[in-house]
């Protein structure tokens, strides 16, 4: 019911159809990454590939180039070489050529380590910045402030879903740094979601969570990647709390990617 | 009773002013230190538009918030990656170079001697040549003003400002175009502050470059930061509170010959005092301590 009446309201203000788009892509295509720091090859010649739904796991020792690795499909680092492709709704879209704050719109975006709420803004408001939104205009902000008000009532009850989704509802009024460290990667979690990306980059997601909140969290991703056909690709240091739920084991070492597929993921666990 | 509504008169041109400069500071997080050059900017524009080109108010001040936000654009292209301190030092040299042009390019500006004779403000045939008539003018164009600085504050825009200001590289990650906004923010608090400019020349009547120099620039800064920041009611705070309290230190009794230093003293140490005790500003938003 909800779902619908969005729809309804959304051809109202037309303006915000992109914020309706299902998860669209089909693949993401990464190959031949390679990049140094001051002489050192920290990438050799990394590849990986996820399709919708599926959950990666990203592991290697530490300096091992996890982080380097996400900060490039992120757009924060270039590489020397190799290609990075979202493939979706027929289109290619290559993530190598795009600025960072252009990709999450475009369907990739990543959680930090250290988390990075918005920490004077409360849960809902950190989620809704990353709203793609009409009224981040500020001409439209001045002159057409009903129209903005209206898609603003839209991505309210998007932002209150997901952070529902992440079970944060009952937070979302809580200001940024009053949520504990598990809390605060939740809504971090509903902030990427709620940029529409559908691949998204964790790095450390569990990092400082103890062995329940980390079940819990685990669980629910696993199940956030099943039902809303969103790609994973985590990094983990403690990769058997990631096992249950990943279709495949990227383990980086010495520059070079050893990929292990996971078929039978339950049986590994 | 024409001394208040005089101070009320400045009370209004720099609420403008303040607000406009938290948009910058409180909001999108970038230390502004040429304010007052573009200021400058609006005055002289608008006075030589008034003067020489016989606009009328209205469109003059329009006019010279334009050329302010878009002299605005010109130095925010080529430092287009500009952040935290780096941005704080062009707009130092920015603020000196306004305040050279104004004060060398004689041809123009007459220089140090200065533009006299300025045009009241008069709207839709109507005058407005008494100080109380001007305070009521500037006191709508200044509601106007407030409203519109309330209306981004709010908006979604206000708001990815706040996030740039929170926390850039994550603001980047959830897709807010940082770069853009950025310049969107310094070409609006340019236009505002240039109407102000405006309003103030034909204020005035006469207009000369120390009215737009560092020293200005940096009264501009205390007025928000000692108010408090990402706020409406810190900035006016700040701006009600540097106006009046020089005009209240006259009122104390001192021996003339070091009338002048003792008041500049008793500025300094309540500045002081201010800032140790409540670092957030008066009225600033406690979030932020």
């Amino acid at each position: 019911m909800v779902v619908n009446n969005d729809a309804n309201l959304l051809t109202k203000t037309q303006t915000a159809k992109s914020v309706i788009k299902k998860s669209g892509f089909s693949k993401l295509v990464v190959e031949n990454i390679a990049l140094s720091f001051g002489g050192k090859q920290v990438l050799k010649n990394v590849g990986l590939e996820l399709l919708p739904g599926q959950v990666g796991l990203l592991t290697g020792e530490n300096g091992s180039g996890k982080t380097t690795l996400l900060n490039v499909l992120s757009g924060f680092l270039k590489p020397e070489a190799g290609q990075a492709h979202l493939i979706k709704e027929g289109k290619t879209i290559d993530i190598l050529k795009e600025e960072s704050d252009g990709l999450p719109l475009l369907g990739i975006a990543r959680l930090w380590q250290d988390i990075r709420l918005f920490h004077t803004m409360t849960a809902l408001e950190n989620v809704l910045t990353a709203a793609p939104s009409i009224g981040i205009n500020p001409f439209r902000a001045i002159f057409q402030p009903i129209k903005v008000r209206q898609q603003e009532k839209i991505l309210i009850k998007k932002a209150l879903n997901w952070l529902d989704i992440m079970g944060m509802k009952e937070r979302s009024g809580s200001s940024g740094d009053k949520l504990s460290l598990g809390q605060a990667k939740r809504v971090a979690i509903a902030r990427l979601l709620q940029t529409g990306a559908e691949v998204l980059l964790l790095d450390e997601p569990l990092a400082g969570l103890d062995q329940a909140a980390s079940l819990q969290l685990v669980n629910d991703l696993g199940i956030l990647a099943q039902e809303t056909g969103k790609a994973l690709l985590i990094v983990e240091h403690n990769q058997h709390s990631i096992i249950p739920i990943a279709d495949y084991k990227y383990e980086l070492v010495n520059g070079v990617i050893n990929t292990t597929e996971l078929r039978n993921r339950d049986d590994v666990a | 009773m024409n001394y208040l509504m005089h101070l009320m008169v400045y009370f209004e041109i720099f609420a403008i002013v303040a607000l406009s400069l938290n948009l910058m500071l409180g909001y999108g997080g970038l230390l502004q230190i040429a304010h007052a050059g573009y200021y400058g900017i609006g005055a002289y524009s608008a006075t030589l538009l008034w003067v020489h080109f016989g606009f009328g108010f209205i469109p003059g001040l329009i006019l010279a918030g334009v050329c302010a936000g878009f002299l605005s654009l010109l130095v925010s292209l080529p430092a287009r990656r500009f952040k935290g301190d780096y941005f704080v030092m062009v707009s130092i040299a920015v603020q000196a170079l306004i305040y050279a042009v104004l004060y060398n390019w004689t041809s123009v500006t007459n220089g140090p001697f200065g533009i006299s004779g300025i045009p009241k403000p008069e709207v839709l045939g109507v005058e407005f040549s008494s100080t109380g008539a001007v305070t009521l003018l500037y006191g709508f164009i200044a509601l106007i003003f407030i409203g519109v600085i309330s209306l981004l504050k709010t908006s979604p825009f206000g708001r990815a400002l706040q996030a740039i200001r929170d926390d850039e590289l994550a603001a980047k990650s959830v897709g807010i175009p940082v770069n853009k906004l950025k310049m969107q923010v310094f070409a609006i608090a340019s236009a505002l502050v240039g109407c102000a400019g405006g309003l103030y020349a034909a204020y005035v009547s006469y207009i000369d470059p120390t009215s737009f120099n560092l020293n200005e620039s940096i009264l501009m800064l205390s007025m928000v930061v000692i108010g408090g920041v990402g706020n409406i009611r810190g900035p006016l705070l700040g701006a009600f509170i540097l106006i009046t309290l020089p005009e209240a230190l006259r009122f104390v009794a001192l021996p003339d010959a070091i009338a002048a230093n003792i008041r500049l003293l008793i500025y300094g140490v309540l500045l002081i005092i201010l800032m140790l005790v409540r670092p957030q500003g008066l009225a600033g938003n406690y979030r932020y301590q």
